[in-house]
């Protein structure tokens, strides 16, 4: 598949499934519903796990190397509180959403596609994007904007909890250092970048879906790159919204 | 009535065929025989408007058109029951009791009573074949394209079908275009025959005068033959 | 493509995605509270405080009344245009006159919640401060008497410039530069002085002496005689001491201490700030 026609093509789709915004009878709930119930709510469980994992590693880490430094781990709270409201409890579930939903998305509709279901549902004068992706956007919107918080709260909180158990912070002690730290525009960011990947992760997964050729073989294959392009995807994005945020704010 | 003039479809630079011109007139049926790779299914999918055609004019009287698929195309995440409900829903705008009961009407009619809360993949593939045929008839179109209606199917399950498939063009006069390579399922089903070969269409006329053509074409592919045009000459 | 269930299923995938969606909306209100946001339906008034150096204050500073946080900086304007009135006139020379109006190098828009502006009147000083561990900067307010009028929405007064440490430390290097000039070009004029501080006690000690031994002196001045001898037997002693090699060695540390300054230029000064800086952000 040629790289730069599939980006073409994902920019198409992403503004196809934008138009349907404005469209009421894409707006299908039942859809929508158990779409956030595949993407948002099935995927708690892996996202609370890794993210509590990593809460706890980057809090020894930091504090391991501040006190090698610095000879103090007073700042534990700021560090690893501005690290996870700006990266980790954002890229970690972002990054578990593209190969948990992501991956399962373009599998699914590429296998749609290869055993000609998406001609199918043309020929019933039904818009694939309109009936397959929107539901899948607004529900990766969604879910991804609750996973993010949700994933920064479980980080903080158990980089709370080596503060509080390895380190003698008091609780108010610890969410007082982190609140000099944070400022609304972390959690500006956090949401911004929650959404950003959460409407990315179904367009290109779709995308990739339903360029999808051949059979069993042709899946496997888009499924790998819509993983590949939607992480590398992710990561160029979080780069470039974390500039315009300290370009900006 | 299905209207082709002079349609082209290329494809990768390859022509898959051209200059091809086929009337099918309302309420008849035509089957298209062919050996594999030579278009059939694209040119179906041409008519069905899925595929945009090269060049050339492909007009059909109506809008509703069902379609049954090559590997029945059945949603594989809805049960036999939705399968149905779905295309009334989306399409017909029905539902409720009125849409179960054409369902149930429709299941019964195609043998598939009882199976209504199976998945798709838990049904054989004779009675897939027959709920992708009642998802296609149950929009009532008006134009019908089968594609492979009994490949793959025993030879009794195949017969059942093609009787299914002549008894419904009767009950519902709609028009009907065939891509089969079962010759017997062609004499059973169409009125007229055409062979779809090099990228060209051949009239074969009826099922009678196509089993006694003197096209060589005709002649090697209803007969199976090693050597002829279609292979050209080579063994 | 996905409508496995009936409507009883519908129903608990709403209540599901409702759950979902409200315990998120929690949690943001959660972190809200925790990065400070303020209640959007809190009343607040906004004034502004003008200085020529705000030593650290960001948008977004706290702002304490009585050491309360009640508020916060709201925005930051260079070089604003001001009622002359209401410059503090700390540095004259870096006040620039505008048509009839004072350019100040800082402009500073405070927000202060209704409840606490009460105490926030026309004599109210605002200091630049440094709080906790991490030093974080903020402007305390201290209260106005009664009597004083209130601040009103949009008013502009002066703020306390916070002390320029800085300038203090390059100004004390130029004092000890002055200081070793001094010893340096006097060097002989003190060792001169001090030679001649010795031998003038040890000739009024001698004097003085002479005049105890006199019987024309024994009366009532004798007491006052007596405690002459001693002072310049004391005056004698630390000159003295001085002229002693031990004086002389700390004459000497003196000058070389004063001498190892020198080099120091401002950017050393410099660099020593930065890291100084970095210690008080950080501790």
């Amino acid at each position: 598949m040629n790289q730069s026609l599939v980006w073409v093509s994902i920019i198409q789709l992403f503004f196809k499934t934008l138009l349907n915004l404005f469209q009421p009878s894409a707006w299908r709930r039942s859809e929508i519903m158990q779409s956030i119930i595949q993407s948002g709510i099935k995927s708690i469980p892996i996202v609370v796990l890794s993210t509590a994992f990593a809460g706890v590693v980057v809090t020894q880490q930091i504090a391991w190397h501040m006190d090698l430094a610095l000879h103090d781990v007073s700042m534990i709270p700021g560090f690893t509180g501005q690290f996870i409201f700006r990266e980790l409890g954002i890229a970690i579930p972002a990054l578990l959403l593209v190969s948990k939903v992501g991956a399962s998305i373009t599998a699914e509709i590429g296998t749609m596609k290869v055993t000609e279901q998406i001609d199918a549902l043309k020929l019933l004068r039904i818009d694939p994007v309109e009936y397959l992706v929107f539901p899948r956007f607004i529900a990766g919107i969604v879910s991804s904007a609750c996973l993010t918080l949700l994933a920064v709260a479980v980080t903080l909180c158990c980089s709370g909890l080596v503060g509080v158990l390895g380190y003698n912070f008091g609780i108010l002690e610890f969410l007082n250092g982190m609140k000099h730290f944070i400022g609304v525009a972390d959690l500006a960011c956090a949401l911004v970048k929650g959404v950003a990947f959460g409407s990315l992760i179904p367009i290109i997964s779709c995308a990739y879906g339903f360029r999808c050729e051949g059979g069993a073989q042709g899946v496997g294959t888009a499924t790998t790159q819509a993983v590949v392009s939607a992480t590398v995807a992710i990561i160029i994005l979080d780069f470039l919204i974390t500039y315009l945020f300290t370009w900006f704010l | 009535m299905i209207s082709i003039k002079n349609a082209g479809k290329e494809f990768q630079g390859r022509w898959i065929f051209r200059n091809l011109s086929l009337e099918v007139p309302e309420g008849d049926s035509v089957v298209l025989i062919g050996p594999s790779g030579s278009g059939k299914s694209i040119l179906l999918k041409t008519i069905a408007g899925l595929i945009a055609p090269t060049e050339g004019e492909i007009q059909v009287s109506s809008k509703n058109v069902g379609m049954l698929f090559q590997k029945n195309a059945l949603f594989d995440s809805l049960t036999v029951e939705e399968n149905l409900l779905f295309p009334l829903r989306e399409v017909k705008k029905i539902t409720g009791p009125p849409a179960q009961e054409q369902v149930t009407r429709f299941l019964e009619q195609v043998g598939l009573g009882g199976c209504e809360k199976l998945f798709p993949d838990e049904i054989s593939g004779g009675m897939q074949k027959r709920l992708g045929i009642a998802r296609a008839l149950i929009v009532q179109p008006e134009v019908i394209l089968y594609d492979e209606p009994t490949a793959g199917l025993d030879p009794i399950t195949s017969k059942k079908i093609a009787e299914l498939i002549r008894k419904l063009m009767k009950e519902t006069r709609s028009t009907l275009l065939t891509v089969t390579n079962d010759m017997q399922r062609a004499y059973q089903i169409g009125n007229q025959i055409f062979l779809l070969a090099n990228g060209k269409l051949i009239p074969g006329g009826t099922p009678q005068q196509v089993q006694i053509t003197g096209d060589p074409m005709i002649r090697q592919f209803i007969y199976g033959l090693k050597s002829g045009p279609l292979t050209g000459g080579i063994a | 493509m996905s409508e496995k269930g009936t409507k009883n299923m519908k129903l608990s995938n709403e209540v599901k995605v409702g759950g979902l969606i409200f315990s998120t909306g929690l949690l943001a209100l959660l972190f809200a509270w925790i990065v400070g946001v303020q209640n959007p339906f809190q009343r607040s008034t906004s004034f502004y405080v003008t200085y020529h150096f705000a030593g650290g204050i960001e948008v977004g500073s706290p702002v304490r009344v009585s050491g309360i946080k009640v508020g916060k900086v709201e925005k930051i304007d260079f070089f604003a245009p001001v009622d002359l009135s209401t410059v503090a006139l700390q540095e004259p020379g870096s006040i620039e006159i505008l048509d009839g109006k004072a350019i100040v190098p800082l402009k500073v828009k405070i927000s202060v919640r209704k409840e606490a502006l009460l105490g926030v009147r026309q004599d109210s000083r605002f200091y630049i401060n440094l709080a906790g561990i991490i030093g974080e900067r903020y402007i305390e307010i201290t209260p106005g008497h009664l009597k004083s009028p209130q601040i009103q929405g949009g008013e502009v007064v002066a703020g306390i410039d916070p002390p320029r440490v800085d300038q203090l430390i390059s100004q004390s290097f130029d004092l000890a530069g002055k200081i070793k000039d001094i010893i340096d070009e006097n060097k002989g004029d003190i060792t001169k002085s001090i030679e001649l501080l010795y031998k003038l006690s040890g000739n009024l000690n001698h004097t003085l002496a002479w005049v105890d031994k006199s019987a024309l002196f024994k009366s009532d001045l004798s007491k006052l005689v007596g405690n002459l001898i001693a002072i310049t037997g004391d005056v004698r002693k630390v000159s003295d001491q001085i002229h002693s090699p031990e004086g002389e060695k700390t004459l000497k540390l003196l000058y070389q201490l004063l001498w190892r300054l020198e080099p120091i230029d401002s950017g050393a000064i410099k660099s020593f700030f930065q890291k100084e800086g970095v210690k008080v952000q950080f501790f």
